[in-house]
């Protein structure tokens, strides 16, 4: 199969995957519609080593999540606020509890860098193990769980405070 | 209020492995989370806005022309063959033909004269009820759908929740499906499974499929039946 036609195999076939990711980071469709063409732009500069299909899901899962934190990182920078992330923007049917915690974690995510953002995301918001977040980011589990130690102590402090 | 994830919730990459190639635990654990479910139906929304928003991404596979094989002269001759075949070893028009993968499904169709069985290629019109019956052999989990010309997919039974219908020997499934007004195929697939798929991962196995080409889908954990209709008056 020639690059092109794999490339747009795993096109078809990860893109509504990629673009799940990218709407749960991001929350806003046409945000996570740039993250997805983003993404599209890796795969085509990766498109002669892609790694075998087994694993492409999780690669292109990883590329996604980082992709979507730039993202965030750069809108915050532009805007110069600091936390943007469109986390506050209430759906029709959230409860008052959703919204409050909505806005509890907004104010903790704020306070943390981009690297123990997107730790804090994978570990406590998608559910991995520091393990498998370890794996994800090419990082030690021990670094992994210092983030999480820090991201948790900042978040109760700035929470209490 | 969405629930909330428990320690026993699969990974959101787990989850979304289980969409690609479904996972028997996996399938297991969202049947009884709520948590797990309702990521499951966004996940399915998402797929369905992404693939209403973004078709250049679904369809470049389908969309790129590929160049003639070399044996393309013999097409005309071999398509002459298969046809003669065809309507050699077919069988008389009154004689159903269930599916092509099996004999496990069955389209009745009603809503004028008596209730007939579909077979292949059945024209049917605008307002007719369609019913089913499968007959997966053993126990299993089955879901109808059909997906059109365009590809789009359409989810017949069972129309609510999120768990497929536990069918154990032949039976006439509950509900029916009312084909509209548009004109052209309609290919009805069932899906029987031993364990519980979830609808996202049919849905995505279906999404795009050629309609008048059943050998492109495959679904892993599955047996699939096909019949495909014609809609339009007579």
């Amino acid at each position: 199969m020639r690059d092109g036609d794999a490339l747009s195999e795993v096109c078809r076939r990860l893109g509504p995957a990629i673009y799940r990711r990218c709407l749960k980071i991001l929350r806003n469709p046409d945000e996570a519609a740039d993250a997805c063409q983003k993404v599209y732009m890796q795969l085509v500069r990766h498109r002669s080593r892609l790694p075998p299909e087994p694993e492409q899901l999780r690669w292109v899962y990883v590329v996604a999540t980082r992709v979507c934190f730039a993202q965030l990182r750069d809108d915050a920078w532009e805007t110069a606020s600091g936390a943007e992330l469109n986390h506050d923007a209430p759906a029709p049917t959230d409860s008052f509890a959703e919204v409050a915690d909505r806005q509890m974690a907004l104010k903790a995510l704020s306070c943390a860098t981009e690297h123990e953002r997107m730790v804090a995301w994978l570990v406590l918001v998608d559910g991995h193990s520091q393990e498998e977040a370890a794996e994800l980011l090419s990082l030690s589990r021990k670094t992994v769980g210092k983030r999480i130690q820090l991201f948790l102590a900042n978040a109760r402090r700035g929470v209490f405070e | 209020m969405n629930a909330a994830r428990t320690a026993q919730c699969p990974s959101d990459l787990a989850l979304e492995e289980h969409l690609l190639h479904a996972n028997p635990a996996t399938a297991r654990h969202i049947a009884g989370c709520a948590h797990c479910q309702t990521w499951e139906r966004s996940a399915a929304e998402a797929s369905r806005a992404f693939a209403r928003e973004n078709p250049r991404w679904m369809a470049t596979t389908q969309a790129r022309s590929r160049p003639l094989p070399r044996w393309a002269p013999l097409l005309p001759a071999a398509a002459l063959a298969a046809a003669a075949l065809f309507f050699l070893r077919s069988p008389p028009p009154e004689s159903p033909l269930y599916a092509t993968k099996g004999e496990e499904l069955t389209v009745y169709i009603g809503g004028q004269g008596a209730p007939r069985a579909a077979t292949q290629g059945e024209r049917v019109r605008p307002g007719e009820a369609l019913r089913f019956q499968v007959a997966p052999g053993a126990a299993a989990f089955v879901w109808i759908a059909s997906v059109d010309s365009t590809g789009a997919v359409s989810r017949l039974v069972p129309a609510e929740g999120t768990t497929p219908l536990a069918v154990d020997g032949t039976q006439l499934l509950p509900g029916s499906a009312v084909l509209d007004a548009a004109e052209g195929p309609e290919r009805i697939w069932a899906v029987m499974s031993r364990e519980p798929l979830s609808w996202a991962v049919v849905e995505q196995a279906l999404q795009g499929s050629p309609v008048r080409d059943s050998t492109t889908v495959q679904i892993p954990g599955a047996r699939t039946a096909t019949v495909l209709l014609e809609r339009g008056a007579p």
